[in-house]
């Protein structure tokens, strides 16, 4: 088990810089998550701390030892990529063993080791097989086999699962925790999926152009995200406008675009503060004509299987509001009923209106 | 435009694509075809587009008529690719007004109809890029979405036009390609591997596997009711347990599996090996006086709009969801009791070869 | 022997693990290219200026010499343009044919297609000059007779590039257009053509450096049509003053401005083109249904097939083997003059095999440091690696014979280095920046993502050189090492501007027909292809075997 640290790394191609000032530590064992959307500098992090880039400004460390300058052949941090990159001229036996070979061991103890590791991945029975006759998920197997081999405590994951189907990477992305944690690994995943980091990781990182906007444990980053970009790509979340009406304590009452009743929230911001109140599907109630705060009519349902989403159109602002309920609660509701809604003021975040916009704050750029 | 897939079947030497075909898409449907990769979705798309030739035998019939002998230029389709696919010699306008120039379409009607479709498509601040200079995939396939409406067809097909955005733009994308295309009530075939794409967006899901349809049905029906075990599988987290039918009256049974009794509806006999089937959401935290069991919580997992807890009974595992906000206080090494509705459980024949083979993925 | 290799292959991979050894290793490469190949291509570009006194007074004492200069660049430049354009004219559906078509007829063409490719082209220029006047009773002015030479060992390369650009080209963007409507005529002219521009640039640049390049060919038809005192392309005329040098050495003078002016104009030609196929749209802003649908029909592409096909064999096939008739005519000849073909012939595979070999050692590591070295010189080297490739090799020749001249003795003109390493070196500057740019391109197409894991679990870049780039590349190496044997053997320009009196196997055919001593040169036309032809069945049989 290896503890990384990113000191102020920065680093720019020709002229571009992509990624700025990250400061980052990663404990020992930690299968940590490095999210955000493409082109947001996970991939030239990770690479970094391989030692297949240099970094313009700042140190890496590993267990407190400055590694920056160290080639990564000698940095003992076992990379994999989307594609498998196993050498097609090897069969999975020798693509195992190539890591042993280069460190000089025997023949016969890097035989040994290497049959033990697919062992572990249970296809010791097609040691001979060539990569072109695996499917891509065994070959991410072997390929993982092949990173242990190495000897190396640290396992660098970029996009491990990118080119797999959706159905398979549910499955996968377990197996991959497994094996991190029973062979005692610290580990760095990047993906741009969401879902698939809030599923697997101890703690996640999300980068936006280069940034490192937010550190924390999924729980800690779904319920307290320190920016709306962070909570809505957390999760889609329902946005409204509006202002601090009146305040006491750390209680505010907010005026939401044309909505009737004052909305209570948490939050120190002055009154008359243009804000951004954020609220998730999964956090409001449906309920019928009694019992909520808000009023809505149902414009659609959609089922995603363990979940229904109901679209309706909030009156107020007569914008869309989102929430996502059980199956069961959704048959409730029809096209074209008046619902009620009500949550948990816990549940709502507010944030400053963005400086920028919320467009520039909050969208992903498709 | 309605699509008539009549026995159609495509084989490549030893290798079997398809598999007899028979699927019927009415007019303003919006399907999605979903499968592990190799199922044969794709092949299936490029058949119905004259791309690819079926085997004899085989009927492609658009709005009744017999497009099975015509090549793709003549079948009045649009088609997107899954790799985009935008001609790099020419702008984003140039790409859209490909359709209509090459069918020679009035020149009036040909930029009225151009120019509705930036409007429509939003992609009016591209106009005069080449796709090169569009770093953006997702924009670059909605502009081969808008090339595609060029054509002026009513019957759409996409050929996992997401696959390689990222997922919160996958998110957002599908959603807006729905609207479009119901908007101009167009048909349309949509294929992906994604199981969560389809049930976003699908009136009606197509599951295939190895180069047959497995089923045809809502996105509910096939997530709370497959008739399928595959499809059940596919469609997301399920519960599934072997076991035997001890008892028979009408429509209920009872199956043993190992030390647990499931109560249900089946139609199998005495005896028979079955599999127990139902979703983690069903898992309900409360005795019934029916279908009750005693386990303890051995795992807790925060999913975010969903709590996920893994409950040990006897030899067997339950994953359990519930949404956040309904959850129950519970934590690992606590003793929990839940129960199981009988309407909410389906039963199986157990399947041949097992249970992992049924369920392979690739 | 076993350990001292895998010894030394341990000792090498631990070197690869220093940085200082790496760059003196990339810039070792690197200075090999600048002081053996770019230098002494370019050298005549500061020889002329210095030396203009003397050049000048060569050029208009004696009144002749700028006037003929001058003619024969003008023959060079217009034989090259108007042969490329026939060969873009038949060249480039012929390469529809034979990248679409999967029928029998395709596979024969495709194999007619290598024929003058293979036959060195003295032997085809050989054929080709005895072929047409007997086909045309004699009544052919030499003009005509070099566009049939010149179209002959030009259009298989048309037909290649292009061919070759078609088959790489995502046939997907065809089908796009189909589903949007388009018919095969319009779809191959709104978008498949275009997209395959760059095979069309790259076959009309190596139809002109050919054509502006050759010599040997050239001079056996000229002087078999009894032209050589009154037509001159620049090559022959460059050769011929070459030879004059020998007992005039002012001659060299003049020889080393046409050379100059002839690398001059190659450049300006091959931006000209280079610039011209880039900017090249074909306005796209309607389509002619009725036409173009009946265009699209079966009759119409096998009409095309048939007159392409057909224009191919009378112009190239025939006429390139012909002279195999010939020399089989006067076989008996073989057994006398047997020692002088045979020494000729086994010159040229040595020189062609070191050359190679030379080739491969210094290419592999200059193709690395183009492909994925740290330094900021990579572009420069990489654009200079381009500018050999579309010199004259006739010019190369003389400027590379005026570099060493004046590297080891700067005051007489005589030659001092060996005939055979004066050779090998022109061979090398010639065929050089091609075995780099291949090997560099296939290193290019390389998915990275291989070699970083391979780094990442341990592999020195030695390790990962063997282990991950070359087994990658290997193919790219060997048709490399092909591309330069064949062509070294078939060289007869520079041959003949660094050392005139060597007799390599092309040459001693240029020779017979200057002496008049036809069926000498039939049977060591026959006797070259034969054993060329044998060598391409070889290549193709091992080259099967590495993929």
């Amino acid at each position: 088990m290896v503890k990384i640290q990113l000191v102020r790394v920065s680093k720019s191609f020709n002229g571009n810089p992509v990624l700025n000032n990250i400061r980052l530590t990663i404990e020992e064992g930690e299968y940590f998550c490095l999210v955000g959307p493409s082109g947001s500098g996970k991939t030239t992090t990770l690479k970094i701390i391989a030692g297949l880039y240099s970094p313009d400004v700042g140190r890496v460390l590993f267990d407190d030892k400055d590694v920056t300058d160290v080639s990564s052949w000698e940095r003992g941090a076992a990379m994999m990529f989307q594609n498998p990159t196993l050498f097609r001229q090897m069969n999975i036996l020798e693509n195992v063993m190539f890591p042993l070979k280069e460190k000089n061991l025997p023949k016969d103890k890097s035989l040994e080791i290497a049959m033990n590791l697919l062992k572990k991945i249970h296809l010791e029975d097609r040691a001979d097989a060539y990569p072109d006759e695996l499917s891509g998920g065994m070959q991410q197997r072997v390929a993982l086999a092949r990173a242990l081999a190495s000897g190396s405590k640290l396992l660098l994951l970029d996009e491990p699962l990118g080119a797999l189907d959706a159905r398979l990477r549910l499955e996968l992305r377990e197996e991959l925790r497994r094996f991190a944690k029973e062979n005692m690994l610290t580990v760095v995943h990047v993906t741009q999926d969401q879902d698939e980091a809030m599923a697997i990781a101890d703690r996640i990182g999300l980068l936006k152009e280069g940034r490192l906007i937010q550190v924390g444990c999924p729980y800690d980053i779904y319920q307290n995200p320190e920016t709306p970009f962070v909570m809505n790509f957390i999760e889609g979340t329902n946005f409204l406008e509006g202002y601090v009406e009146d305040r006491k304590g750390d209680v505010m009452e907010l005026m939401v675009e044309n909505v009737y009743h004052r909305i209570k929230a948490y939050g120190n911001f002055k009154v008359g503060n243009r804000v951004l109140l954020c609220i998730r599907p999964s956090s409001i109630r449906l309920h019928k004509r009694k019992g909520g705060l808000l009023f809505a009519r149902v414009t659609k349902k959609n089922s995603m299987g363990s979940y229904v989403v109901v679209e309706a159109t909030l009156f107020g602002p007569n914008k869309p509001i989102l929430i996502e309920t059980s199956y069961k609660d959704s048959l409730n509701y029809k096209v074209n009923d008046i619902v009620s809604l009500s949550f948990d003021i816990n549940d709502m975040k507010v944030f400053h209106y963005p400086l920028l916009g919320f467009t520039k704050e909050v969208e992903v750029v498709i | 435009m309605k699509l008539k897939v009549e026995n159609v079947s495509k084989t490549y030497g030893k290798v079997i694509a398809l598999k007899d075909i028979n699927l019927e898409v009415k007019e303003g449907e919006y399907v999605v075809i979903v499968g592990p990769s190799g199922c044969g979705k794709s092949t299936l798309l490029k058949v119905i587009m004259g791309i690819i030739k079926q085997d004899e035998g085989g009927r492609i019939f658009i709005d009744d008529k017999d497009v099975s002998h015509l090549p793709p230029e003549d079948r009045d389709l649009g088609f997107v690719f899954q790799n985009v696919l935008l001609f790099p010699h020419m702008t984003a306008f140039e790409n859209i007004a490909y359709s209509p120039i090459v069918k020679d379409l009035n020149p009036q009607l040909r930029s009225r109809l151009i120019e509705e479709l930036f409007l429509f498509g939003k992609v009016d601040p591209w106009r005069n890029r080449y796709p090169e200079q569009i770093s953006s995939r997702g924009i670059q396939q909605k502009i081969a979405l808008m090339r595609a409406l060029a054509t002026g067809s009513k019957l759409l097909l996409l050929d996992e036009p997401l696959c390689s955005l990222d997922s919160r733009v996958r998110i957002s994308l599908r959603q807006e390609v729905k609207k479009i295309v119901k908007q101009l009530q167009i048909t349309a075939i949509h294929v992906t591997h994604d199981q969560e794409e389809a049930m976003s967006v699908a009136d009606k899901i197509v599951i295939m596997q190895k180069g047959s349809i497995v089923e045809i049905g809502s996105p509910e029906e096939l997530y709370y009711r497959p008739k399928n075990i595959f499809t059940a599988y596919f469609l997301g987290k399920g519960n599934f347990v072997p076991g035997k039918v001890v008892r028979r009256k009408y429509k209920e049974s009872a199956v043993k599996c190992g030390e647990l009794v499931f109560e249900s509806y089946s139609r199998f006999e005495l005896g028979s090996d079955v599999v127990v089937f139902f979703r983690p959401e069903s898992i309900i935290f409360e005795k019934k006086g029916y279908n009750d069991f005693t386990g303890e919580v051995i795992g807790k997992r925060f999913l975010g709009r969903q709590i996920e807890l893994l409950i040990k009974l006897g030899e067997t595992i339950f994953t359990s969801r519930a949404l956040r906000i309904d959850a129950p206080n519970l934590d690992v090494g606590d003793t929990v009791d839940f129960h199981v509705g009988e309407e909410d459980i389906l039963i199986f024949k157990f399947p041949e070869g097992g249970l992992e083979s049924a369920f392979k993925l690739e | 022997m076993v350990n001292i290799l895998s010894t030394f292959l341990h000792k090498l991979s631990l070197w690869s693990k220093n940085k200082v050894l790496r760059v003196l290793f990339g810039a070792f490469s690197v200075f090999f290219f600048i002081f053996f190949v770019i230098v002494p291509s370019i050298f005549v570009v500061s020889y002329v200026p210095i030396n203009w006194l003397e050049i000048s007074s060569k050029l208009f004492t004696e009144a002749e010499n700028f006037k003929l200069a001058m003619e024969s660049l003008q023959l060079s430049v217009l034989l090259s343009i108007l042969v490329s354009l026939i060969d873009i004219l038949f060249g480039i559906p012929l390469a529809f044919f034979l990248a679409r078509s999967k029928g029998r007829a395709a596979t024969l063409m495709n194999t007619f297609i290598e024929i003058p490719i293979v036959t060195p082209t003295s032997a085809l220029g050989f054929s080709v000059a005895l072929f047409w006047p007997l086909v045309f009773k004699d009544d052919l002015h030499a003009y005509s007779i070099l566009v049939l030479l010149h179209v002959a060992f030009t259009i298989p390369y048309m037909v290649r590039s292009v061919s070759a650009a078609l088959t790489d080209f995502d046939v997907s963007y065809e089908i796009a257009s189909k589903t949007l409507g388009a018919r095969s005529f319009t779809a191959i002219r709104t978008i498949t053509l275009p997209l395959v521009k760059a095979g069309i640039l790259t076959g009309t640049i190596l139809a002109i450096a050919r054509s502006l390049s050759e010599t040997g060919a050239t001079s056996i038809a000229l002087t078999l049509t009894g032209a050589l005192e009154t037509t001159n392309t620049a090559p022959t005329l460059i050769y011929l003053w070459r030879l004059k040098s020998a007992e005039d050495p002012t001659f060299l003078y003049a020889g080393a401005f046409v050379s100059l002016l002839l690398i001059l104009i190659s450049s300006v030609l091959f931006f000209g083109v280079k610039f011209f196929v880039k900017r090249f749209r074909l306005p796209f802003t309607r389509v002619y249904l009725p036409l173009e649908t009946e265009l699209s029909k079966g009759k119409w592409s096998s009409a095309k097939n048939a007159v392409t096909s057909l224009f191919f064999i009378v112009i190239a096939l025939i006429p390139s083997t012909f002279s195999m008739l010939y020399g089989l005519e006067h076989i008996g000849i073989l057994f006398e003059k047997f020692y002088l073909i045979g020494n000729s012939i086994i010159f040229s595979f040595i020189i062609a095999f070191i050359v190679t070999v030379v080739d491969l050692v210094f290419s592999v590591p200059l193709a690395l440091f183009i492909a994925r070295g740290s330094s900021r010189f990579r572009g420069i080297i990489d654009n200079l690696v381009e500018i050999p490739m579309v010199f004259p090799t006739v010019a190369v020749g003389i400027s590379l014979n005026l570099f060493w001249l004046n590297l080891i003795s700067p005051s007489t003109p005589f030659l001092v280095f060996n005939d055979l390493v004066l050779i090998i070196l022109a061979h090398v500057a010639i065929t050089y920046s091609f075995t780099v740019r291949t090997i560099t391109n296939a290193i290019n197409a390389l998915d990275q993502s291989f070699e970083d894991a391979a780094k990442t679990l341990g592999a020195t870049p030695f390790s990962t050189f063997t282990k991950v780039i070359y087994p990658q590349i290997k193919s790219s190496i060997f048709a490399g090492a092909i591309f330069a044997f064949t062509r070294s053997i078939d060289e007869t320009g520079a041959t003949l501007a660094v050392a005139p009196s060597a007799i390599t196997a092309p040459v001693i055919i240029v020779d017979f027909v200057k002496k008049g001593l036809l069926a000498d040169a039939g049977v060591a036309t026959l006797t070259l292809i034969l054993i060329s032809y044998v060598m391409l069945l070889f290549i193709r049989k091992v080259g099967g075997k590495h993929g």
